[in-house]
């Protein structure tokens, strides 16, 4: 059923589309939200009218679309869209990944299949017990107060709609834990098998479980290929010595050489779309907006933040803007909107004394690179023998979206960007 | 209709007590107004962009001022202490109004709080705000999530206007803003404005336009 942009106000004649709050391949409720539509000063959450599953994002992030205009396609049980048998092999295998891909959802997670190809054989099995758990969604509100009690929501009874879990629900637990926590753990032991003494269990946190959920999905959903090429860096390495004192002494903060990577990422990107896009059944999804996550190691796990439209900034925006967001996302301070909307990934690999790296795309992006560690190596230059700062850079690509040579172009163009910093590169 | 003066919050509070007020009215309860007061903050919108924030970390830093995203419509703000920020949280349903029809009604309301104190708002085709002749008194950014309404709208009242200086207000650039302090000679107290924006508010979202 396609679904059009509604009526909001006499006046009104379009709508930006802001946050698409479901994915498309998901199961929608009727009334859920589904996406964000913006209007003067007014940012609505837009209800599914039907129930059914996300077929197609018609309009995208950023789109403006007349009032009445499409938007989606949510498949409900009457409508009759893609047959299960297709003429193509392709879009068959297609099927097979799109409907298992909804199992996995519900299912305990299948071990890594290596090469990510489409799914082998064996099809998971769905767990009866998480499949009937109702659509846990925390508000920021409950996450937090879980956090600095350290609460597994999972643990936790929702009174709220749909058996959403209130801050009046963790309150509730955390006061009734002393005596809770008890009847719980026996419940856990007796459903267990005997604890060994060879083993210790290390409970899931709600953010373990989610980055486990996303490596999944990567691992599974998308056919990664990967690259690797080296960069010499002695330029980059000469101009942020050169600017490291008074940049501290100017903005307060330290200049990394992450700004000047971010730069060269944010300007090949431009260059070479294809690798911020994301891969949909309906076509390659091109995002206008260049949004590059930053892994960072925050004390729970890995976190993204986002630096959103990075083409905007200058490198020294940039190291303010990666300051802040760093710094939050080591005290686990980050909003959610500060881990959403990213098109791409750059994680930081050599910080950890890695020289090589094969990254996992960050799903449903279609890129994600590395910088590795700068090391002094000889090389040769004009015939003789130079020692120059050398810092490899990996790419990891979905193989359904680009090829080896869109993939080595971007690699290519941020390996010449960075190779030719110099004295004259403007920060400003 | 219940309205709940909070004063002097910081914005994380003020965000975790609306939500927590949007959940309960979503799911059923009776709809309220909440009012508070924020130390210094920035928070950018969904068309919000980080380069109307014109200040590098030092000064943000030095002026002590939080900067936060928020879900609200509309792009970057400033909130600080001698503002009211209104927070009405309102089933749009009961009401019959949509989103825009809303955000006229707030409109009216803070006109009618003006005129009190005989400010004239301009009635003319101004962008979204609460506009004394080109100088923007008010702003307003909204969010509808479950059909009941969150943000609102944040009043100058003895506001340190200078703040305004270092970000592009509502993306509109060279924008003026001005309070009811320097549009009045007998400037009120904050609470007395809380008192009467509530009430006005409070008036003309109760009943159900026929």
């Amino acid at each position: 059923m396609k679904i059009e942009l509604p009526q909001v106000g006499e006046s009104v004649t379009e709508g930006v589309i802001g946050r698409w709050l479901k994915n498309v391949g998901d199961k929608v409720e009727k009334y859920d939200p589904l996406v964000e539509v913006i209007t003067d000063k007014v940012n609505m959450e837009l209800p599914s009218p039907v129930e059914g599953v996300l077929r197609e994002i018609i309009a995208n992030e950023g789109d403006t679309v007349p009032m009445g205009g499409l938007i989606a396609d949510i498949e409900t049980k009457e409508s009759e869209n893609s047959p299960i048998n297709s003429d193509t092999h392709s879009n068959l295998q297609e099927e097979n990944i799109g409907t298992t891909g909804v199992l996995i959802k519900d299912a305990a997670p299948v071990g890594p299949t290596g090469s990510g190809g489409p799914i082998s054989q064996d099809k998971p099995q769905p767990d009866p017990s998480i499949k009937d758990r109702p659509k846990s969604r925390y508000s920021p509100a409950v996450l937090r107060l879980a956090e600095e009690n350290n609460i597994d929501l999972e643990q936790v009874v929702g009174t709220g709609i749909n058996g959403r879990i209130t801050r009046k629900d963790v309150t509730a637990f955390i006061e009734s834990k002393p005596n809770t926590l008890e009847s719980q753990t026996i419940v856990k032991e007796t459903a267990a098998s005997t604890p060994r003494q060879d083993q210790e269990k290390i409970t899931l946190s709600p953010i373990r479980r989610m980055i486990a959920a996303n490596m999944v999905k990567s691992a599974t959903l998308i056919p990664q290929a990967w690259s690797e090429v080296a960069v010499d860096v002695t330029g980059m390495v000469l101009r942020r010595e050169s600017i490291k004192e008074s940049f501290m002494a100017k903005e307060g903060i330290n200049i990394t050489y992450l700004p000047f990577v971010v730069k060269a990422v944010a300007e090949s990107l431009k260059k070479n779309p294809l690798l911020n896009s994301s891969w949909s059944e309906e076509g390659i999804i091109l995002k206008k907006n260049i949004n590059i996550g930053i892994a960072v190691a925050a004390p729970d796990g890995l976190v993204v933040p986002v630096i959103h439209n990075a083409d905007l900034f200058s490198i020294a925006g940039l190291a303010g803007v990666m300051e802040n967001l760093i710094t939050k996302a080591k005290n686990g301070k980050l909003d959610l909107s500060e881990v959403q909307s990213g098109t791409f990934t750059l994680n930081n690999t050599g910080a950890l004394g890695s020289v090589s790296s094969r990254p996992l795309v960050n799903h449903p992006q279609s890129a994600i690179m590395t910088t590795e560690a700068i090391v002094k190596r000889p090389i040769i230059a004009a015939d003789a023998i130079a020692i120059r700062s050398m810092m490899n850079i990996c790419l990891s690509f979905d193989h359904r979206v680009m090829d080896g040579a869109e993939a080595s172009a971007f690699s290519m163009s941020v390996k010449n960007l960075l190779e030719n910093i110099n004295s004259e590169t403007q920060i400003y | 209709m219940l309205t709940t003066y909070h004063g002097l919050v910081s914005y994380d509070i003020g965000q975790t007590i609306q939500q927590e007020t949007h959940s309960s009215v979503s799911a059923g309860g009776k709809d309220e107004i909440l009012i508070f007061q924020h130390p210094n903050t920035y928070t950018l919108g969904r068309m919000g962009k980080p380069e109307d924030i014109l200040i590098n970390n030092e000064d943000i830093k030095r002026l002590d001022i939080e900067i936060r995203n928020t879900d609200r419509g509309g792009e970057v703000t400033y909130h600080g202490p001698g503002q009211l920020v209104v927070y009405p949280i309102i089933k749009l349903d009961r009401l019959k109004l949509n989103p825009s029809e809303y955000v006229n009604t707030l409109k009216t309301a803070i006109t009618g709080c003006l005129s009190d104190y005989n400010i004239v708002a301009n009635e003319n085709d101004m962008p979204t705000g609460v506009w004394v002749e080109n100088r923007k008194i008010a702003a307003i950014g909204v969010r509808v999530s479950k059909k009941t309404t969150s943000h609102g709208l944040a009043l100058n009242v003895t506001t340190d206007l200078s703040y305004f200086d270092h970000i592009i207000p509502c993306g509109i650039q060279n924008c003026v803003v001005t309070s009811i302090e320097k549009e009045t000679s007998n400037t009120p107290t904050i609470e007395e404005i809380a008192e009467n924006i509530g009430g006005k508010l409070g008036n003309a979202l109760e009943n159900p336009v026929t």
